[in-house]
């Protein structure tokens, strides 16, 4: 077949069917959903892709692909046509043979072992249904043939061209001088041919090479069979091909040779005649809507082929983005060793300044090439949640945005499976049956939304639904029956611990092991899946409201942000992403800061213990401290951070020790830098020597005889042109053993601690009366022991002697002034309204002592205040302290009462 | 008959057919890999790319052994596919994973014909034994010529 064979050419073939199937299924969702509303439009746009489906595999002479594709344009046809109307059982032997196209499509080479009777089975009784039989075929030849040739055409193919008014074109070409010649390769001038009409076949004329002209130039010939609307020049024109080729075929002849050989065909040749005996004309706006769309296809032909777009292996591009990741290294060396020299030379600063600008924008572009929509992994699942929903008996509405949020081609490769897992997983548990959720007072029609933005210089997509909600009592219940944890450590979790549970090895909600989601496979392969990527997962749900999965990653992965840290000399890089803070813990506080839980180290940091790694321990690299004023590299004897004071078996003589041990306690070298990382919803701090810049590197795998080194997850070269390792915080933890619940077990216990003292300091705060007596100095008595304040009229006072006493409740109540007690001004003799502060007695003293005389009542307050003595004397005098800016004496009333009746009751 | 790259690990004499070797650099700065198996001595950056370095003395089980003053490395060819770094360490995953060989000084291309190769001497350890081909007799001295497969990924 020469030429034709070749797989590069095989391969476009498969891309483009690929993409033609792609383009398929959301128009076949979308006719499911319209039933008899669907516009032509779809309906012509899927019919024109299965067609040049068809096409193309008659080229290459997939059999099974073509007589399946086949099958599907005659059912598609019929649409179009409207002699078979758009209802629901219609679209699922559709959407089967779509699927048993892809299957084909996908392996190619095997396509034609392929089975597929049961879905043309399935289609063909659509067809049967409506009275037209498929393969009937019709005889024609073309005029002025030499060789009278003979082709076997669809029976409905021609009636439907008939129908349209088109011309049926026997159109010849040669590979070497037409097809080559003018066209990019074979499919494109084939996908040329299907944009101007309808194929009805195409193949390789072999019996064309009869003829000795085409022997001596060995120039295959390739034959297509077109009907089209366009007259012969025009045809001849877009198919760049001279007119001596191309020859119309006899069409009185083909109508008639119709009606003989169709079965199941209605008796009488007239064309387009429905089974029902039904004339049916071709509607003229069929038929114009058919050659539009005709030339509406020619027109976006043309338009493809001046797009602009271009199709590059996806190799390339991974080397372009390679070696531009080392572009930006190298210009990173030249701007160091070059830059502090720039002006040694004229013009230097210039083109290092260039170089710098163009590279950056290289490495961004070039970034850029990889970058793909999440739309292309979006668009699968309209369709998986339509399969799935009919399935399970729901309803289901899939709403996606932001699908034009553009990753980098291997993360949207990578999080195909995470996100499927999360879908899946949603429309199987999280959405409820429509009883359900009727009965619940929601919608009977679950919703699931898909959503990408970027945020915080990530990429955020988020799976939201609206269904039950995850209940974080029934995943501890299934955590425990898994064996995932103890009953006791459930206790122990928070609600949200619980709930994110579901993302631990071994746990699965299925209650039987469904199909659907898989096999119980879980949130901890999503989540790990996603982490390699360099981002996060996050659970939000609320019981019977609905769940919320929210997926963080980078913008990219070849140049990873990180801190890089200094070792006992060496150099480490951490990714930015892992890194949560940077804690400074000085040489003093370490004592204080720095704990031990369960024999671990453990660092407070706010309200969170973190336990806390030497890296150097984990590394195995000797422990080190560098002395405090020569700054040498010393190996640390120290068993324990905290432990400063007796490094068994140090060097030197006796009094130089004392003094060293001072000298280091101070030191500002002996300072501990913790960077603290994350890990899941864990956090723990490595201790290191020194921190150094954050620096972009071009990460490099980690080389293949340090496989099993968890610690590492790759390797790079810094400006300087060292090779330093990578670290990866999950290694570490694992390495080091850490063990997270103790700790949440410490906190906890803690924060009930300090909780239980805040109670009891509540209870030392007090409540007061503010009072102002003369002078506007003021006063405060606690509440509880007030009985009642009262206001009086200074006119109701009466005297006897040097008492003053006022009616009260039909006694007298003696009043007290305290400026007769204690050294404090005495009240403004000409107020003609007082108020009473009438202490409360105990019974057992018989009614209250008397009321003191004050002359405002300012608030009532809750204080915590410490008392402070006071310089004055004075009964009742309990302290003094500053209220409200102002200095309150703090008395007891009773006492001042007490004292200044004399105890006594007139 | 076909020419081998030697070189010296103290007075021993170890050879390699030339075309598995890339090149032979003076050694340079070494970053160690903590937790790593013994013989691998590091990573070096050899113009933008990584090799790691293998101690050939440790992996012969030779003992007593001190780095010679200037040590050199001989950068071998090739290299095995290297496994997947996985993807959070950038998408080179088909890059190769160079590797190269610690040694103390550099002999002669010396033309030997394999077939005259003996089996090893009896006073050759057990472990040296099984990583090494053969040994040929040369005008210089008894050259051992070194089984590159087994070296590099055998036990």
């Amino acid at each position: 077949m020469g030429s034709l064979a070749d797989d590069n050419l095989i391969s476009e073939f498969v891309t483009e069917s690929r993409e033609h199937l792609g383009s398929i299924e959301p128009d076949l969702l979308a006719m499911e959903q319209e039933g008899k509303k669907t516009s032509q439009e779809v309906i012509n746009r899927v019919f024109r892709a299965i067609h040049s489906i068809k096409g193309g595999a008659g080229f290459f002479a997939f059999e099974a692909v073509k007589s399946l594709s086949h099958i599907m344009e005659s059912v598609l046809m019929q649409v179009r046509d409207r002699t078979l109307e758009v209802t629901p059982d219609l679209m699922d032997p559709l959407f089967a043979g779509l699927d048993r196209l892809r299957a084909m499509v996908d392996d190619i080479g095997a396509s034609d072992g392929v089975s597929f009777q049961g879905e043309a089975d399935r289609l063909k009784a659509l067809l049967a249904g409506s009275g037209a039989a498929v393969g009937g075929q019709v005889k024609a030849h073309a005029q002025g043939q030499p060789q009278a040739r003979q082709f076997a055409l669809d029976a409905d193919a021609v009636r439907s061209i008939l129908k349209r008014g088109m011309t049926l074109y026997h159109a010849k070409a040669y590979l070497h001088r037409d097809v080559d010649a003018h066209w990019d390769s074979p499919l494109a001038f084939l996908n040329n041919a299907l944009s101007v009409g309808q194929c009805l076949d195409a193949f390789l004329d072999l019996s064309a090479i009869g003829n000795l002209n085409d022997c001596l130039e060995q120039d295959l010939c390739v034959t297509v069979l077109i009907a089209s609307v366009l007259e012969l020049d025009l045809l001849a024109h877009a198919f760049k091909l001279p007119e001596s080729q191309i020859e119309p075929m006899d069409m009185k002849a083909l109508k008639g040779s119709l009606a003989p050989i169709e079965p199941l065909a209605p008796a009488g040749p007239e064309p387009g005649t429905t089974p029902t005996g039904q004339t049916v004309l071709p509607a003229p706006g069929d038929e114009r809507a058919e050659a539009n769309a005709g030339e509406g296809a020619h027109g976006k032909v043309a338009r493809e082929a001046g797009a602009d777009t271009l199709r590059v292996r996806l190799e390339l591009l991974t080397k372009l983005m390679n070696l531009a990741g080392e572009l930006v290294l190298g210009r990173n060396q030249l701007l160091r060793t070059m830059g502090p020299h720039a002006q040694d030379f004229p013009g230097l600063a210039d083109i290092l300044q260039n170089i710098n600008q163009v590279t950056t924008e290289l490495q961004e572009a070039v970034m850029q090439t990889r970058m793909q929509p999440i739309g292309t992994l979006f668009g699968r699942f309209p369709r998986i949640v339509r399969d799935m929903s009919k399935q399970l008996g729901k309803l289901i509405e899939v709403e996606v945005r932001g699908a034009e949020v553009e990753l980098d081609k291997s993360i949207v490769e990578l999080l195909s499976d995470p996100l499927t897992h999360i879908i899946r997983n949603c429309a199987d548990h999280a959405i409820e049956t429509p009883e359900e959720r009727k009965r619940a007072g929601k919608n009977p029609t679950g919703r699931i939304v898909l959503n990408a933005y970027h945020e915080g210089g990530q990429v955020n997509i988020a799976v939201e639904d609206d269904g039950r909600g995850i209940d974080p009592g029934k995943v501890a219940r299934k955590a425990i029956e898994k064996g995932v944890i103890t009953a006791a450590q459930a206790e122990a979790l928070s609600d949200r611990e619980r709930v994110n549970l579901v993302f631990a090895p071994g746990f699965s909600m299925a209650e039987q092991v469904s199909d659907i989601s898989g096999r119980g496979v879980g949130m901890d392969v999503v989540r790990t899946n996603v982490e390699k990527l360099g981002g996060t997962v996050n659970l939000d749900t609320q019981v019977g409201m609905g769940t919320t999965v929210q997926l963080r990653l980078p913008l990219t992965l070849a140049i990873l942000p990180s801190m890089i840290v200094g070792l006992q000399g060496q150099r480490f890089a951490i990714p930015q992403v892992d890194v949560v803070e940077l804690v400074w813990v000085r040489a003093e506080e370490v004592k204080t800061r720095v704990e031990r839980v369960q024999g671990a180290e453990v660092l407070r940091l706010r309200d969170k213990l973190l336990p806390l790694v030497r890296l150097a321990d984990v590394l195995e690299i000797g422990r080190g401290f560098t002395q405090g004023e020569s700054g040498d590299l010393l190996p640390d004897r120290r068993e324990t951070l905290v432990d400063r004071r007796s490094p068994a078996g140090a060097p030197s003589k006796p009094g130089v020790e004392e003094r060293e041990r001072a000298d280091r306690r101070q030191s500002w070298r002996s300072d501990y830098h913790v960077v603290v990382l994350q890990l899941g919803s864990n956090l723990f701090g490595i201790i290191v020597d020194e921190l150094h810049d954050f620096e972009e590197i071009v990460v490099k795998p980690v080389s293949r005889y340090l496989e099993g080194l968890s610690c590492f997850s790759g390797t790079t070269i810094l400006g300087d042109g060292r090779v330093i390792l990578i670290l990866d915080s999950a290694g570490l933890a694992a390495q080091a053993k850490l063990q997270f619940s103790d700790l949440r077990t410490e906190e906890r216990i803690r924060q009930e601690e300090e909780q239980r003292r805040l109670a009891l300091k509540a209870s030392h705060r007090h409540s007061v009366i503010l009072f102002e007596s003369g002078h506007g100095e003021r006063f405060a008595v606690a509440q509880d022991k007030v009985l009642r304040l009262e206001r009086i009229r200074a006119s109701s006072i009466e005297r006897m002697g040097d008492r003053e006493y006022i009616e009260y409740r039909g006694d007298s109540l003696p009043l007290i002034r305290l400026d007769r007690h204690m050294a404090v001004s005495p009240l403004g003799a000409e107020a003609d309204e007082f108020y009473l502060v009438i202490p409360y007695a105990e019974a057992a003293l018989g009614g209250s002592p008397g009321g003191i005389l004050i002359s405002n009542i300012i608030d009532a307050l809750d204080v915590e205040v410490e008392l402070k003595p006071v310089e004055i004397q004075g009964p009742g005098l309990l302290g003094s302290a500053v209220l409200q800016g102002r200095m309150t004496l703090f008395l007891d009333p009773n006492v001042v009462a007490q004292a200044a009746t004399g105890g006594k009751q007139p | 008959m076909i020419q081998y790259s030697t070189f010296y690990l103290g007075d021993r004499c170890f050879g390699l057919p030339i075309l598995s070797v890339r090149e032979i650099i003076r050694s340079c700065e070494i970053t160690p890999v903590p937790l790593a198996p013994r013989h691998v001595r590091g990573l070096i950056n050899l113009r933008g790319q990584i090799v790691t370095i293998l101690d050939l003395a440790v992996r012969l089980g030779i003992q007593d052994r001190q780095d010679a003053l200037e040590s050199h490395v001989v950068v071998l060819a090739g290299g095995e596919p290297s496994a997947q770094g996985g993807p959070g360490a950038g998408d080179k995953g088909a890059q190769d994973a160079m590797a190269g060989f610690l040694v103390d000084g550099i002999g002669d291309v010396v033309e030997a014909d394999e077939g005259r190769a003996k089996p090893a001497p009896a006073n050759v350890s057990e472990a040296e034994g099984k990583l090494l081909s053969g040994v040929i007799q040369t005008d210089f001295g008894l050259l051992a010529l070194l089984d590159l497969q087994g070296v590099l990924h055998g036990h």
